[in-house]
């Protein structure tokens, strides 16, 4: 119970943030102060209780939702992971409050940074204690969200919306992979389990049955844990997002949500552990980071943007810590980098002071020892021209198409000829070709609220799919009351009510088409891979235009185009 | 047709970008100083329709300013206002935006803007920077050549940079790329200017920094040569290479587009005429407050004070509040205002410091230097200054691979105590550095000569002492006081020093000059140009730090005995008058309970001075709005509620107002800088303003933007400008009116300011004891 506490106490502090009717700074102050204190105490009483054995290890609260042969069962592990991750954050929350408390004193959004500070530490709660994936990806959303929204938290420049857009779609792309993630493991494993009581051999055997199913699921949490600890092939979104206040970026970008893709790691070792050539990726896309990190970091003339690249090479190391297997050390290496990293943040305004007392002259090369290379050097001040990379591949080639009915039709024909010589009678995939070309022709259109309106039948016809084909109405309704609720809600209008809707529409954890889409999975799933993949690409396409939607339509009308 | 753009064109369109140069020096100025020429009102609205910036206060401030008082029924008079202006005026789009590069590009579905900044502001981030980035210290002859060394291979090269245009203009020189590129963008070259202004523009803070750069290179430690040439032309390359990338470019056109800033349609609409009218009301609301005040006071008889302590403030606005705490509580002691660098033309190398640092106004190139040396005994000052694990939090090698995973395996668990400590009860360290200060001439270094000979010293004692109007007795004690301030986690700590040396601390200027002051050789010159020092007259320097509210001074073991006691005894007051001032200045801050006393109001602002997480560790010059230029009688009695520079200067002995001249010459630029760059950062934060300063980012240790490849933001964060009533300055002088107008209208550069009302002049005048305001040319009588 205790347990349940501490994940979810962040949650109240939030919500009493937003519904109160406080407008008084000193009161908000008061209050948030206090209640990472009781967050705290409660975080430490926890750990006592489980390191003294008074507290249970897993708590299950059994299957809240059941329709037919799906189960939302939400499991909370509370071992050590997990309590180390709680009680960081916790200590750090702590902190920053107190920090935050007089730095955005008489600052505009004073209630809502706080807001949005709480909801954080509450989607990292979920994320660390999530006990199966189902928890896990609500935990997830609810980072990447308030990643978004922290990011974001100067509305009146366009800059910090532009870069919040970017590095939403960087998790959504990434959350492909986490979907993968729990569609395999249902599928190979099987639901009654929890990330604890995996059995070794049973991964061992299923991996000489599936080998390839058992790699594929390796890769696509590991895919997830890059995107969202901003390692390479996507390092370039930690140093966009140092837009916010000085605190909110060292907690979240210097400290926290940098090692939930280590977390991730740690979580599901028992599933791709066993596997050699996982571990050797894994391991390798580690050692890349670093150099990539490393480079970029010391070519980075600005403080937050070096210390920022620091942190993705020392992240890049310990996924090389955890494909060797040494958890203690990665355990204590994370705890100390996050509160360096936070430390090093909320000190980064002194660097001028600092270095012109101290002024520190490297001699020689900066690149350990290489000559100077120009190509490095480009490499390095570039930052490897990632972000140059999936701009003109992967944006400029769903911006191609999205915008010509040609491609799409030629697209669309491709695809319906390869299910017809695949399973001829198979209409699903056939209806799911449908609803991509939608979302490409969304994604391509210039006017939002055609986005919008191609959108929403991309989501109409997905619904449709997974409900018609299987013969569940409750699937639907269920969908339904996510859908109705959002699209009223968004043709309302007002900043707020835009923002309920678009979290209605995405499947947020808040709308009941969470629920919904983790039943559409789970339907699907029964149909293999192959319409699974568009409901996936599907899914992320929409997430990423409604996001854009979202912010041309509300924040980005009133924002200075440039500073 | 050719579109070469000639050197006076380039320097005409350098008027229009910020001139804020590195940010360790912060040095106030007129925002809008290109625009000084022509009448305040026309140059705002100008400026406003170029830059796309708000030029008026909104009316709902008008109405809060009606609500709290401060907008008072008697302004409202003065400027004939019947009835609070209602309507917004608009804000202009500005030339980036409606201009020709902007709009053309966007029509190719391009924004030009986030296209060429990712390359070219990490380019010239990474080929600036004075010692973030870790690269090696190599010494290029032009930014030129660092490009054509590095950046000459379309290999792992950005997208823009390796087209094939900007390969081939990276071997051509600058100025042909920027003519062949504008005939290719351009169809008629008569744009041309236009559209590199637009160009600069498109971010002002870079634009700014570079040509500072240009033109002072010693603004920077580490020499980086770059011109505002090779940036020009760097960009438009790129801009060639986006264009030539669309199917069917077609040439800009200019059309119904205007040239030049100088054919800005400067009439006011409705709205801005009542807002002018409105601001108007605002600053006379405050002025007439003041000078009913003053004309009052000069009614009451003059109490000769008899002199103990005679105390030399600067005349910043921050020391209006402790002098008149001091004089208070004891009327032996009187103050007096004088410019912070007390006439000492120099640089200082302060002991421990590596590089040595203008402490005199900008203005001045100065010839010598003052070097400070720690005594023997205390060598060890530097490591005890700061916390060692401050020191260390920011330490490059955390970039490092190796060093870095050593050091963030324990580094942050044993900084977690720290964190705690920081967050709960910030330490204050107390600095102790028992040093020397090297004045007397004793030879040259690197063009520099170390050390004034006596006959200089003399010359700079005495012009400070006339000034002031020192010709009657000097007491026995004499205290020099500069001033500086102490901040934490703060890039623009520059901003908060004196700003008469240059944004850097008062403290040497204060020293040297006591010690000059004592010198018995210099005494005997001062003698001989007509100034009797007396012979047991002592002069010490110190230094008030106007965040801590605390006061050092230097060499007071070199105090004779029999001054002994009567410096204990000022001390004592003085500590006092510090409390009080304290206690003064945390009326303004919402987070100190207002019932505090004294002493913890003292604590309070200790703290703010260390605390990492306190983003205003005073306010600075905020609601700064007077200048008073005469003698103390005519202000001790009133309270300027800090908002009043304080020049002290005697009528009586500048007959022909020479005097007057050589003060105004420094007041009215440096006050009015100051002023004015307040003004407009309060006006239109995120233009002329740097915005709210909590997510900035320090770049290169010469900048701060948003984010990591914004612009850089010039003028004053949003903490400092908040609580600013942005009023013009209005200078008192206490002179006749004949003299008065003589003495301004000398300098014509100091003139302009006044003819053009970028500053109110007025004149208390001595014949009929009041106040006259320079309108028009005209005397006037403001109280009638």
């Amino acid at each position: 119970m205790i347990g349940l506490i501490v994940v979810f106490l962040p949650l109240l502090f939030s919500l009493m943030i937003l519904l109160s009717s406080w407008s008084d700074e000193a009161i908000v102050a008061k209050r948030i102060t206090r209640a990472t204190t009781i967050s705290l105490v409660f975080t430490i009483v926890l750990i006592a209780g489980r390191v003294l054995n008074l507290l249970p290890e897993v708590v299950d609260a059994g299957p809240i939702i059941q329709i037919h042969s799906y189960f939302f069962d939400p499991v909370f592990l509370f071992e050590e992971k997990a309590l180390i991750f709680l009680g960081l954050s916790a200590f750090l929350y702590w902190i920053i409050a107190r920090f935050s408390r007089v730095y955005l004193h008489r600052e505009e959004g004073f209630k809502r940074f706080f807001r949005v500070l709480f909801l954080s530490n509450f989607g990292l709660n979920l994320l660390v204690t999530a006990g199966n994936f189902e928890i896990l990806f609500a935990g997830w959303e609810i980072v990447g969200l308030t990643s978004f929204l922290l990011i974001s938290f100067y509305r009146d420049r366009a800059t910090p919306i532009w870069n919040a857009f970017r590095i939403y779609c960087v998790y959504r792309i990434c959350d492909i992979g986490i979907l993968f993630g729990a569609y395999l493991e249902n599928h190979v494993f099987g639901k009654d389990h929890n990330f604890l009581n995996f059995d070794p051999n049973i991964v061992i055997e299923m991996m000489q049955q599936y080998p390839n199913a058992t790699v594929f699921l390796g890769l696509a949490i590991l895919l997830s844990a890059l995107g969202k600890s901003a390692q390479f092939p996507f390092s370039f979104w930690l140093p966009r997002a140092l837009e916010g206040p000085t605190p909110s970026t060292a907690v979240f970008y210097g400290a926290l949500s940098i090692h939930a893709g280590l977390f991730l790691m740690l979580r599901t070792q028992p599933l791709w552990m066993p596997i050699f050539s996982v571990r050797v990726v894994v391991f390798v896309f580690g050692f890349i980071s670093l150099v990539v990190g490393t480079l970029s970091g010391r070519a980075q003339a600005n403080i937050k943007g070096q210390i920022g690249y620091a942190c993705v090479a020392q992240v890049g190391i310990m996924f090389m810590e955890v494909s060797l297997g040494w958890n203690t050390f990665v355990l204590i290496h994370m705890t100390s980098h996050a509160i360096l990293r936070a430390y090093q943040f909320l000190t980064s305004p002194s660097v001028v002071t600092h270095f012109i007392k101290h002024p520190v002259k490297e001699s020689g090369s900066a690149f350990f020892g290489f000559p100077n290379f120009p190509w490095i050097r480009r490499l390095s001040i570039g930052e490897f021209f990632i972000e140059e990379f999936w701009e003109n591949t992967l944006g400029k080639i769903l911006r191609l198409i999205g915008r010509s009915w040609l491609l799409l039709l030629v697209l669309a024909c491709v695809l319906l000829g390869i299910a017809q010589w695949i399973s001829p009678h198979d209409y699903l995939f056939k209806i799911m070709v449908l609803s991509l070309v939608f979302s490409l022709r969304a994604f391509g259109s210039k006017i939002s609220s055609h986005s919008m309106s191609y959108t929403i039948a991309s989501i109409i016809v997905t619904i449709l799919a997974g409900s018609v084909y299987f013969h569940s109405w409750t699937v639907l309704a269920v969908c339904a009351l996510g859908i109705v609720p959002g699209v009223i809600l968004w043709l309302r209008g007002g900043n707020t009510w835009k923002f309920l809707g678009w979290l209605c529409l995405a499947g947020f954890p808040i709308s009941p088409f969470f629920i919904g889409e983790d039943l559409l999975i789970h339907n699907m799933s029964e149909e293999g891979l192959i319409p699974l993949l568009l409901f996936f690409i599907v899914f992320i396409l929409n997430g990423i235009v409604m996001a854009r939607t979202f912010v041309q339509e509300t924040w980005l009308k009133t924002a200075r185009p440039f500073d | 047709m050719h579109s070469k753009v000639s050197k006076e064109d380039l320097e005409h369109l350098l008027h229009f970008i910020p001139s804020q140069g590195p940010i360790k020096d912060f040095i106030h100025h007129n925002t809008l100083h290109a625009f000084q020429h022509e009448k305040f009102d026309k140059g705002v609205l100008r400026a406003s329709r170029l830059y796309g910036a708000s030029s008026r206060l909104s009316p709902e401030d008008f109405k809060q300013f009606q609500g709290t008082g401060v907008l008072s029924q008697e302004g409202l008079a003065f400027s004939g206002l019947t009835h609070l202006p209602l309507e917004k005026a608009e804000v202009p789009g500005g030339w980036v935006r409606n201009g020709i590069r902007v709009p053309g590009f966007e029509k190719y579905e391009i924004d030009i803007l986030r296209q060429t900044r990712a390359p070219l502001l990490r380019m010239l981030a990474n080929y600036l920077d004075q010692g973030i980035a870790a690269h090696s210290q190599i010494q290029f002859n032009s930014f030129w050549s660092w490009l054509q060394k590095f950046f000459s291979s379309p290999r792992f090269n950005f997208k823009w940079i390796s087209h094939p245009y900007v390969q081939a203009a990276l071997q051509k020189d600058p100025e042909t790329v920027i003519e062949e590129s504008l005939q290719i963008l351009l169809d008629d070259p008569a744009y041309s200017q236009r559209y590199l202004l637009e160009i600069l523009l498109g971010h002002p803070g870079w634009s700014g920094l570079i040509n500072q750069v240009d033109v002072r290179p010693e603004g920077l430690f580490e020499t980086r040569k770059v011109t505002i040439l090779e940036a020009l032309a760097l960009e438009i390359a790129l801009d060639v290479a986006i264009a030539k990338s669309v199917k069917g470019f077609q040439k800009f056109s200019g059309q119904n587009k205007l040239k030049d800033p100088s054919e800005i349609d400067v009439t006011e609409s409705k709205s801005e005429h009542e807002l002018r009218l409105a601001q108007e009301s605002l600053e006379w609301s405050f002025y007439l407050k003041k000078i009913k005040k003053i004309e009052s006071i000069a009614q009451s008889p003059i109490q000769e004070r008899t002199n103990k302590v005679q105390v030399f403030f600067c005349i910043d606005d921050r020391e209006c509040s402790i002098r008149r705490h001091l004089e208070s509580l004891d009327d032996k002691i009187s103050t007096y205002g004088a410019a912070g660098f007390f006439g000492l033309d120099c640089k200082v190398l302060e002991a421990g410091y590596p590089y040595m640092v203008q402490s005199c106004p900008v203005v001045i190139s100065p010839k010598v230097l003052i070097e400070e040396e720690f005594l023997e005994s205390s060598k060890k000052w530097l490591s005890s200054q700061v916390p060692k694990h401050h020191q260390h939090s920011l330490s490059r090698t955390y970039t490092h691979p190796l060093k870095g995973w050593v050091n963030s395996l324990w580094k942050g668990i044993s900084l977690s105590k720290h964190l705690i400590t920081q967050v709960f009860s910030p330490e204050v360290v107390q600095v102790d550095k028992p040093t020397r200060l090297r004045i007397l001439y004793h030879g040259d270094r690197d063009g520099m000569r170390l050390g004034y000979t006596r006959e200089e010293m003399a010359d700079r004692v005495f012009s400070v002492l006339r000034n002031v109007g020192f010709q009657r007795e000097l007491s026995k004690l004499v205290v020099i006081m500069g001033h500086e301030s102490s901040s934490n986690n703060n890039p623009h700590y520059a901003a908060y020093d004196c700003g008469a040396c240059s944004g850097r601390t008062g403290a040497q200027n204060a020293r040297a000059f006591a010690m000059m002051a004592n010198d018995s050789e210099v005494r005997k010159m001062l003698l001989a140009k007509g100034l009797p020092l007396p012979e047991d007259c002592h002069f010490i320097g110190a230094v008030h730090n106007t965040t801590r509210d605390e006061v050092q001074y230097f060499d007071v073991q070199d105090l004779p005995q029999q001054l002994m006691g009567l410096f204990e005894a000022f001390s004592a007051k003085f500590e006092k008058a510090l409390d009080l001032n304290a206690k003064e200045r945390t009326a303004k801050f919402e987070l100190f309970p207002q019932d505090g006393s004294p002493q913890q109001a003292h604590n309070h602002v200790m703290m703010r001075s260390v605390a990492l997480f306190e983003p205003r560790p005073e306010l600075n010059h905020a609601t700064n709005a007077m200048c008073v230029v005469g003698r103390r009688q005519l202000t001790s009695g009133a309270t300027f509620e800090r908002r009043s520079f304080l020049h002290s200067y005697d009528p009586s002995t500048d007959p022909e107002g020479m005097v007057l001249t050589g003060i105004l010459n420094a007041v009215v630029p440096v006050c009015g800088g100051i002023n004015l760059e307040y003004y407009f950062s309060r006006m239109d934060n995120s233009v002329y303003g740097a915005g709210t300063k909590l997510p900035h980012n320090v770049v290169g240790l010469f900048g701060v933007s948003n984010g990591v490849i914004g612009d850089l933001r010039t003028g004053l964060p949003s903490q400092m400008i908040e609580v600013h009533d942005p009023l013009r300055l209005l200078i008192i002088v206490e002179q006749s009116l004949d003299i008065a107008l003589l003495a301004v209208k000398r300098n014509p550069a100091t003139f302009e300011w006044i003819e053009n009302e970028w500053v109110h002049y007025a004149c208390f005048n001595l014949e009929d004891r009041k106040v006259y305001r320079l309108f028009r040319g005209e005397w006037k009588k403001v109280i009638t």
